[in-house]
């Protein structure tokens, strides 16, 4: 019993000890994501709900969806971007963290596109970012992000 | 006035084309074309340009304009000529004429509509100074504000705006998004295949697009639906409403930084797409709306299912309301954003944001298609247009919307879900050889109209030689944007985000 006891004692002295800023530091540098989607408002919805309900995705910080000014690490984009959606995204990174996470996916209006043309035009266009997943499908099912987005 | 005398007071020259029950289309020479839509807007009161459309390969563009008063559509064409006919004669009337045509990219080059180009300013980006249009700069004015992380958190839509003493003077957008030019790419195509990709145009609205494109061909070519299908349509337009509706409180709580309200509609939108895809299978909800009725019958178990699951959300929706209502923080805060009614009509909007101003028009009650005119519902209605009336109303519908469902539910009618000459089965059975469904069209143009939560969504098809060679998906989104621009002048720059959020502007149906 003695020896069960010993290590809960430390622990809680240790936790008297930190301070509110440092639990931040350690908030800050624990894996969670704090995603920002650019393209399409209403996936980004069904994203945001996906990521408060579901068990599937678990390290998700549901406050920071109310403070846009805190550092994002997962860069979802969504469909053909423009140019100035481009430009937004080279902004955003700066902001970012360093280790961070990008997530490409496009729904194309039309049959037979073929896929792997379609990725390295991808690439060579947002050359600025490291994409880590491109999905590129007719249509594209909620289970399937999540799936993508766990492997991240 | 009602269409029937309209139709027996037309000139000489016109002749009509097509007549269904609330629908006519009239052709009229190019010379009378003005004096004839002034005749009936201002003689007969229609009063809502609904929309442009414009056929390439025939020369002819129509108009299509609707009635406050009976709710009945009549769909003017002509020939194209520039000489006579030009837009800045009817943007008198029609404050959205110029939104609507954009949405054509060959109205651009050629000389149809004047001055159109400078319509769509190119702004360099993040470059704030340069962004907003000050016509005349004046002293007092102290700085020009680009509102960044608020309004684009999807980077969407850039509203950039000038102020003197945090209230605003001026106001220009820029839309971001690539555009797609969905229209075009569906032209030419076996109607199967339009349907499945007019699913993905806009996320929540998908049935009640694809619903409409149904009804267009359906209403035009005197297609019966057994009652069944129309139950089963009437489902999915309801829950697609129920999806609006909560996606319009979260976007409102969200600005108003009420996060435990953003968490449960997250939570209630999650829920009830959780029904909606094990009836489906899948969240666009594929496969399941054809011509003559609907694929896939009620799975075993779903009805159940459903009721428990939305009589939770029901109450849960219901008590939030009362906690709103008997804050008189909520009151005061969006006591902003006032809409006159005339304005809404001169620009076109339609739906949720005319009733919210004093207008009593749902096109469910007066147009009413399917079971509605056999469903006890009420059409809630706000006097005076703030973001608050917007807010209460989108609660009020939505309990409606939910008591739709429980009826139908209870009611549901037994027997096929199919028309017999259109199911696929059937069709291979009698040994037929082409499976097109187009084969069965008649020629010539439809249009319909039907109201979803935050705008109206028109179709237009053209069928020639059982083939169709026109689509075009349009809605009053951009018209509202534009709208904006007079709406934001002397509203605080804090509240800019809440009165943008409670127009409910679609940002993929801007431009399709």
């Amino acid at each position: 019993l003695s020896k069960d006891v010993r290590p809960k004692a430390e622990t809680k002295t240790q936790d008297k000890s930190v301070g509110f800023i440092d639990k931040i530091k350690q908030w800050s540098q624990t894996k969670s994501f704090n995603p920002i989607v650019i393209g399409s408002p209403s996936w980004s919805l069904r994203l945001h709900a996906l990521f408060v309900t579901s068990p599937l995705v678990d390290y998700f910080d549901h406050m920071a969806l109310f403070d846009d000014y805190s550092e994002k690490n997962l860069l979802i984009l969504i469909g053909p971007l423009s140019e100035i959606q481009k430009e937004k995204c080279l902004k955003i990174k700066e902001t970012m963290q360093k280790s961070y996470k990008t997530l490409y996916i496009e729904m194309p209006f039309e049959l037979g596109v073929n896929v792997e043309e379609r990725s390295k035009e991808v690439i060579e266009e947002l050359s600025f970012l490291n994409i880590d997943q491109i999905l590129i499908e007719s249509f594209i099912s909620l289970d399937k992000m999540a799936d993508v987005i766990r492997k991240l | 006035v009602k269409l029937d005398y309209v139709l027996a007071n037309i000139p000489e020259q016109a002749e009509v084309l097509i007549r269904t029950d609330k629908q006519a289309h009239i052709r009229v020479q190019d010379k009378q074309f003005l004096d004839f839509i002034n005749y009936i807007h201002q003689h007969c009161e229609y009063n809502i340009l609904l929309d442009v459309s414009v056929y390439d390969e025939d020369d002819e563009i129509s108009f299509w304009l609707l009635s406050l008063r009976t709710h009945e559509i009549i769909g003017v064409v002509t020939q194209r000529n520039p000489r006579i006919v030009n837009i800045s004669d009817l943007s008198y009337y029609f404050h959205n004429i110029k939104s609507l045509a954009f949405q054509f990219n060959e109205f651009t080059q050629s000389d149809f509509f004047k001055g159109i180009e400078n319509y769509r300013k190119p702004v360099e980006s993040f470059t704030p100074r340069k962004s907003v249009l000050v016509t005349e700069v004046d002293e007092r004015i102290q700085d020009i504000i680009r509102i960044n992380n608020h309004f684009n958190r999807f980077g969407d839509i850039d509203l950039s705006v000038v102020s003197k003493d945090d209230i605003t003077l001026e106001l220009d957008f820029q839309i971001n998004g690539k555009k797609l030019h969905v229209n075009e790419k569906l032209k030419h195509r076996p109607i199967e295949e339009i349907l499945n990709q007019v699913h993905k145009i806009d996320g929540f609205n998908a049935p009640t697009i694809v619903i409409n494109l149904c009804m267009a061909l359906e209403k035009f070519n005197e297609i019966e639906i057994p009652d069944k299908a129309q139950a089963i349509r009437m489902i999915f337009l309801e829950f697609s409403k129920i999806l609006e509706t909560i996606e319009f409180i979260s976007s409102i709580s969200y600005s108003t930084q009420a996060s435990s309200l953003y968490h449960s509609c997250l939570i209630w939108i999650q829920n009830i797409e959780r029904v909606m895809a094990f009836y489906s299978g899948n969240i666009f909800h594929l496969g399941i709306f054809t011509i003559g009725g609907v694929q896939r019958d009620v799975p075993a178990g779903w009805m159940n299912f459903c009721y428990n699951h939305l009589k939770e959300i029901q109450n849960e929706i219901k008590d939030e309301m009362k906690n709103i209502l008997a804050d008189s923080l909520w009151k005061d805060r969006l006591n902003i954003g006032k809409t006159a009614p005339r304005d809404l009509v001169e620009w076109g909007i339609g739906s949720s944001l005319l009733r919210a101003s004093g207008i009593n028009s749902d096109l469910r009650k007066r147009q009413s298609y399917y079971f509605y005119d056999e469903v006890i519902f009420n059409v809630p209605i706000a006097l005076e247009g703030t973001v608050y009336d917007r807010l209460i109303l989108a609660f009020m519908e939505c309990d409606q919307s939910f008591e739709i469902i429980f009826q139908v539910l209870d009611n549901l009618p037994t027997g096929k879900i199919i028309n017999d000459e259109y199911n696929l089965s059937n069709r291979i059975d009698r040994g037929e050889s082409d499976f097109g469904i187009e084969r069965y069209f008649k020629d010539g143009t439809s249009f319909h109209s039907i109201e979803s939560f935050a705008n109206l969504i028109h179709t237009t098809v053209t069928v020639k030689d059982h083939k169709v060679t026109n689509i075009k998906i349009n809605s009053d989104s951009l018209s509202k944007l534009n709208y904006l621009k007079e709406l934001s002048r002397e509203v605080r720059i804090r509240d800019l985000a809440l009165v943008y959020r409670s127009l409910n502007i679609k940002s993929n149906l801007l431009e399709i």
